[in-house]
């Protein structure tokens, strides 16, 4: 059982890195999906340019930009991994199917958190959003987690569709669903960080503790369901 | 194979009349003999509809729960409880459409709003959009088997909604009234006949559940025959080609 | 990466191998009432859609200047409607609030009813701009017979909501 542990630890390392060597030498996530969610943000701007209105919206705003990255981003990660058949010799090798979803995980979250951050800046300078100290910590608390639960159904989901037809289209219809209660708890938490609409800084921790249980459900469901679902 | 074939037995023929008459006692019923409420005048009438299609939905999420299951821990893998399964949510999805959309007429007309976002209304927008997602994912296609069991998993996660959505009333301070008949305090706040209009309207929904239910099955089978089929085909062309 | 196929592990007992499929099984469930608890307990406040008209100032999340609604009994003999504006009072639980509303608010609006206000508290007066009706789960038949429908005239501000 450790043994198994340990390849799966191993597998997901290596699976993590190289990923992000991808990501590193190809520079999708800079040079496509992050002007992509910096025009979305703009977008929201030009359309919901009222009095108050942007800022008192602005933490539903950097989560809704967060979650359509993200599905370019998923996207992304599994079109590596199916165009030359990539999953299916990983999977031919006997490779732990838990490493292999840890490891696109671990990928995914990373890419996600580096652009949370840029959002983050964004909604500070166009939104005119100003959080106390204690609410920037609220925010990166609020961010780590929602992360890893993105993470995990990202890939979880990623991998679902992985290889099917008419992926590109189905994939925000099974992923959106899945992900509402992240959008849900993190604009909530969000919005007591940056006291948007008067609210308190105190309000927000309970949702980052929802959040923190989506991520534990997800990442338990993912490795228990991942294997199976790449199967057959 | 003739062209004439149908998807209806003896038995489901009597159950699909007995389904009938029943539901038009229950136009009659909600209709014309029950009286109107004190307090919304006839706009009550749409409760015979709205509270027996919730009722549907759970009942189909409920049993795609059981069916998914059953297919995964059963070593046979039958495909029928994949079927029933899949019938089974397509329904469901109906009837809490059919519920939203009658649920805010009557919002309309009794709060002065079509929606509200309180825990009760919000929760049951995520079970109807979770629940769009799973007959998504029962789209993607692949083999029968990996259909099966992408769904299953799927359906078992999704199912833990139903205690959410029923509970939030009594969980939060909602717009939305809490249950009347299915209270924890067991006190009834129906008069007379609108609860037995309301009974009614939970038996012949059932009813019509049940019909729509072993119909859609059998269509399920008879589609996934279909496509068999036209593989084994592709295959004897293949060969046939290959042999010439 | 070595990628050679491994050897399948003969030494692993069932047992063990029935161990492992139930620890993630296990691991969900556990996250699942983690879930449950986050919600019913902690999140109580946040989920709840209104505050009732004795919590307003009081309770958290119904303090300030935010934007908040708040829920009360429409007081008989309280309402009065002029040039568009609707007054009243609300009450619940021997507390009462002044509501000014601009409009005409819709639904089964009346006194007697619970209703919702969104709005702010300025002044000591809530300043609402969106009014919806709270329905109770009881449902009445009209025209019962007249001594029902007397008794009820007499006890109809007096159904407490939940």
């Amino acid at each position: 059982m450790t043994s198994r542990m340990q390849t799966a630890r191993r597998v997901s390392v290596a699976v993590a890195r190289k990923d992000l060597r991808i990501e590193w030498n190809s520079k999708v996530l800079l040079n496509q999906v992050a002007p992509f969610s910096l025009v979305i943000m703009i977008m929201f701007a030009f359309a919901l340019d009222n009095e108050g209105i942007l800022q008192r919206v602005a933490p539903g705003l950097l989560w809704l930009a967060t979650l359509f990255s993200m599905l370019v981003i998923v996207q992304r990660s599994f079109a590596v991994e199916t165009a030359d058949g990539a999953l299916d010799a990983l999977r031919v090798a006997g490779t732990e199917p838990v490493g292999i979803f840890i490891g696109k995980s671990l990928a995914l979250m990373v890419q996600l958190f580096a652009l949370e951050l840029m959002l983050l800046a964004i909604a500070l300078v166009l939104y005119t959003v100003e959080p106390t100290a204690m609410g920037y910590a609220e925010t990166f608390a609020t961010m780590a987690v929602a992360t890893i639960g993105l993470g995990f159904v990202g890939t979880l989901y990623g991998g679902l569709g992985a290889g099917a037809r008419g992926r590109e289209t189905l994939l925000p219809l099974l992923l959106l669903p899945a992900v509402a209660p992240v959008l849900i708890g993190a604009t909530r938490a969000t919005e007591a960080a940056f006291g948007s609409g008067g609210a308190q800084s105190s309000e927000g921790w309970p949702w980052i503790g929802l959040l923190a249980v989506f991520a534990g459900v997800f990442g338990a469901v993912g490795a228990l369901a991942f294997g199976p679902m790449i199967e057959e | 194979m003739t062209t004439t074939q149908t998807t209806a037995t003896p038995a489901t023929q009597k159950l699909g009349i007995a389904t009938t008459l029943a539901l038009i006692f229950l136009l009659f019923s909600g209709l014309i003999f029950s009286a109107e409420d004190v307090v919304q005048g006839s706009t009550v009438r749409i409760m015979y509809v709205h509270v027996p299609s919730i009722w549907v939905a759970y009942l189909a999420f409920a049993l795609t729960a059981i069916c998914s299951a059953v297919y995964l821990s059963n070593r046979s893998r039958s495909l029928i409880w994949d079927r029933f399964a899949g019938a089974a949510a397509e329904i469901g999805v109906l009837f809490v459409a059919v519920s939203l959309v009658t649920g805010s007429l009557w919002g309309r007309l009794t709060w002065g709003t079509f929606w509200v976002w309180d825990a009760r209304l919000t929760s049951t927008a995520f079970l109807f959009i979770t629940y769009v997602g799973y007959l998504a994912v029962r789209r993607l296609g692949g083999t029968f088997r990996q259909r099966a069991r992408r769904s299953a998993v799927m359906a078992l996660l999704a199912v833990l909604e139903i205690p959410l959505v029923h509970f939030s009333v009594n969980l939060w301070r909602t717009l939305h009234q809490k249950a009347s008949i299915a209270d924890p305090n067991a006190k009834v706040k129906l008069d007379g006949f609108m609860l037995f209009t309301l009974f009614w309207g939970l038996i012949s929904f059932t009813m019509l559940f049940v019909w729509l239910l072993i119909h859609r099955q059998r269509l399920m089978a008879l589609e996934d025959a279909v496509q068999d089929q036209g593989l084994d085909l592709a295959i004897q062309q293949r060969r046939t080609e290959a042999g010439r | 990466m070595d990628l050679t196929p491994r050897p399948i592990a003969d030494a692993e007992s069932r047992a063990q191998r029935q161990r492992r499929r139930w620890v993630p099984i296990v691991i969900v469930a556990l996250a699942l009432a983690a879930g449950g608890v986050v919600v019913t307990q902690f999140l109580t406040s946040a989920i709840d859609y209104y505050c009732n008209v004795d919590e307003v100032g009081v309770r958290d999340g119904c303090v300030g200047q935010r934007r908040i609604r708040v829920q009360g009994i429409v007081l008989e003999n309280s309402l009065q409607q002029a040039d568009g504006v609707t007054e009243f009072m609300m009450s619940f639980n021997n507390k009462t609030l002044q509501v000014r509303y601009q409009g005409d608010p819709g639904g089964v609006f009346q006194e007697c009813i619970p209703v919702v206000a969104h709005g702010r508290v300025v002044d000591g007066i809530f300043d609402s701009d969106r009014i919806e009706v709270k329905h109770t789960n009881q449902y009445v038949e009209k025209n019962k017979s007249r001594f029902d429908e007397a008794t009820k005239e007499t006890a109809a501000c007096s159904q407490s909501p939940e």
